[in-house]
């Protein structure tokens, strides 16, 4: 019965996701299933928590669950009506080739792995205490947040001002179960993943020279082995994993931009980006970084109007949130003094203990695998092409500055630090650098197998 | 010809299937690691140090691992047969040490577990500091209980203390003290 109920849960929330995909999805040829499928799940949490912060102030208990499933039943079934032509031209995937039933066994055998992980190890301490907490305080005041969770000292430790997209959906799996567990509950994570392989799959499909390629990407992941075992990754339930999905698909987006000039993925980007700030604290930073190379492509483009569709949902997103928390009074609580340039002048002699530090854990190979070998001779193999002529895509320069551009922020943000450097650098940079993991390798990968001349899509454009 | 295809397609999807079910039982076995040789099991665990955390399953499966210090089977449900008759204005205390080993970490759990109901957490401090309240009680919240951890109850209370485990103690308390009564062992 349990079973039954978590699969209820969980399709509703991909039953929503699958509608707002398609309903943003641009009308570019064939839509690919696995592209809708990857995009399904993020955009579903997204809805699900927000319709649960919303509701949950004015209704509990059965009304609340029933009206937040009956809206995930109609956004859905709106995107499948108004896209319904769409849908019977659909591009699913084929299984003619030897190489898609290679992409086919590795890709499920990681999935059986990381649902394996969830299942068989405990939470993470964040995830239990900070992330887990909030969906059981959820559960117990009928679906969503109470105001006065949101106040007073006695909530510092849980990070009430966290914000809500992951406890949110967990608490909606418990509303299905009728109780928490801590167990039944981390089978949400492997859907993260799966956006991810199957996000990472879509975009190698677009971005790399030969199809067989487009397995790559998805496959290395596994490589990468924080991201799915170790404090942060897909199995300890934290939310660094989401927002690394986020990130992923709003990079994917923006380079497509880059290639086609279609306006409408411009709602895209905007969605995913203002969503990383719903997901994490630092999905800030992650959205500034968005927004900065969005902002560059958009007015190199002349299309102002566009700009207002890519600021606007973080804005509003991210704005309404602070708005409500002071607005509450919430109890907040910094790991960073204030910025100022004076503390910067003052903390410059930081910078050769940040970088140290910083180095360290960017080597512990038992956690980062194949990935940063990978990125350093993808960009000297990218270096060597460039100059001698034969790379001139200009997607690759918008990936590799949506890889590089989050990692020169994060070690910066040391610099403010309230904490002894080296303790906050080795109990979260590996966290932070998790979030741009499937975007730096994809990047990897696009740079090395991408296209050495602009592609059909940049030459009709 | 035709015959030879569908032959040879059958044959393909056999060898994928027997290959993916080699693979796939063999990752359950290595993360399971049940019947796995102890040498594999302590270098997988060295490698992967996350591995070792292994859970139970159940709904308070990660709770019972943060807990395990009690050596008591689900400590959460004992926990929580201490304290489900708190009403809302009625608070735990929890008293304890920060220099004392997994403090915040038993301190943060009991407050989870204990939720929806409050939990007021009195750290007594090392010989250097004086006792301080880390989550002062809400206004008008009344000390109900009161959990020791790694300290003993007062002398005033040690007669009524029941012991949870090693090293939790649980008094039930009518009269409000100063807070620093808490932390006169």
């Amino acid at each position: 019965m349990d079973f039954l109920l978590l699969s209820i849960a969980l399709l509703t929330i991909i039953w929503a996701g699958l509608g707002i995909a398609l309903l943003l999805l641009p009308r570019r040829g064939r839509m690919q299933a696995v592209e809708w499928f990857g995009l399904a799940f993020p955009f579903g949490c997204a809805f699900v928590s927000l319709g649960s912060f919303g509701l949950g102030f004015v209704l509990t208990g059965a009304p609340f669950k029933w009206t937040l499933a009956l809206a995930c039943a109609a956004v859905g079934g709106m995107g499948l009506i108004v896209r319904r032509s769409s849908l019977s031209e659909m591009e699913w995937p084929s299984l003619t080739h030897w190489h898609e039933w290679l992409w086919l066994v590795i890709l499920s055998l990681q999935i059986w792995i990381v649902v394996l992980c969830c299942y068989h190890l405990r939470m993470g301490w964040d995830a239990l205490l900070i992330w887990e907490f909030k969906a059981r305080v959820a559960f117990f005041s009928g679906g969503g947040l109470p105001l006065d969770y949101f106040k007073g000292p006695v909530n510092i430790w849980p990070h009430s001002y966290y914000p809500l997209l992951l406890p949110l959906t967990e608490a909606w799996l418990y509303d299905w179960l009728r109780r928490p567990d801590q167990t039944l509950v981390r089978l949400l994570m492997p859907f993260f993943y799966l956006s991810a392989l199957c996000q990472l799959y879509a975009a190698s499909k677009r971005f790399c020279a030969r199809s067989w390629q487009a397995g790559l990407a998805p496959c290395l992941l596994f490589f990468v082995p924080l991201a799915w075992i170790g404090e942060g990754s897909v199995s300890s339930g934290y939310a660094d994993f989401p927002l690394a999905v986020g990130y992923l698909g709003a990079v994917i987006y923006l380079a497509e931009y880059r290639q086609t000039g279609e306006n409408k993925l411009v709602w895209l980007i905007g969605l995913l980006a203002g969503m990383l700030g719903w997901i994490k604290h630092e999905g800030l930073i992650l959205w500034l970084c968005l927004m900065m190379l969005a902002t560059i492509e958009v007015l190199r483009r002349r299309a102002f109007a566009q700009l207002a569709v890519l600021i606007l949902p973080g804005t509003l997103l991210l704005g309404g949130w602070k708005i409500f928390l002071r607005a509450l009074d919430a109890a907040n609580f910094t790991d960073f003094v204030p910025v100022t340039l004076g503390t910067l002048r003052s903390r410059l002699g930081l910078i050769p203990q940040i970088a140290a530090s910083e180095l360290t854990e960017l080597l512990r190979w038992n956690l980062w695998g194949i990935l940063w070998p990978l990125f350093l001779g993808a960009v000297c193999w990218w270096g060597v092409c460039r100059w001698v002529g034969r790379s001139r895509s200009a997607a690759h320069v918008v990936m590799l500055s949506a890889a590089l551009l989050p990692i020169l922020c994060y070690s910066g943000i040391y610099l403010f630090s309230a904490w002894r450097v080296s303790d906050h650098i080795s109990s979260s940079y590996t966290r932070l650098l998790l979030g741009v993991t499937p975007t730096v390798l994809l990047t990897a990968l696009v740079l090395i197998t991408g296209p050495r001349k602009p592609n059909l899509i940049e030459v009709n454009n | 010809m035709r015959k030879k295809l569908r032959l040879a397609t059958l044959l393909k999807i056999g060898a994928v299937l027997l290959i993916g079910s080699v693979t796939f039982a063999g990752a359950e076995f290595l993360i399971s690691q049940d019947g796995l040789p102890m040498p594999l099991k302590e270098k997988l665990n060295e490698l992967f140090p996350y591995l070792a955390a292994r859970s139970p399953g159940g709904p308070s499966a990660s709770s019972e691992i943060f807990l395990g210090f009690t050596y008591l089977p689900n400590p959460s449900e004992r926990l929580l047969e201490l304290t489900r008759d708190l009403k809302p204005d009625e608070t735990l205390l929890f008293v304890g040490a920060s220099d004392e080993p997994s403090f915040t970490q038993t301190f943060l759990t009991v407050t989870y577990i204990n939720w929806p109901r409050k939990t007021v957490v009195l750290d007594c401090g090392t010989a250097a500091s004086s006792p301080q309240l880390i989550y002062p009680p809400a206004n008008g919240a009344k000390i109900k209980r009161v959990l020791f951890y790694r300290l003993p109850p007062p002398p005033a209370l040690a007669q009524s203390a029941q012991a949870l485990g090693q090293h939790l103690k649980v008094v039930s308390v009518s009269e409000q003290m100063e807070w620093t009564f808490y932390c006169s062992q």
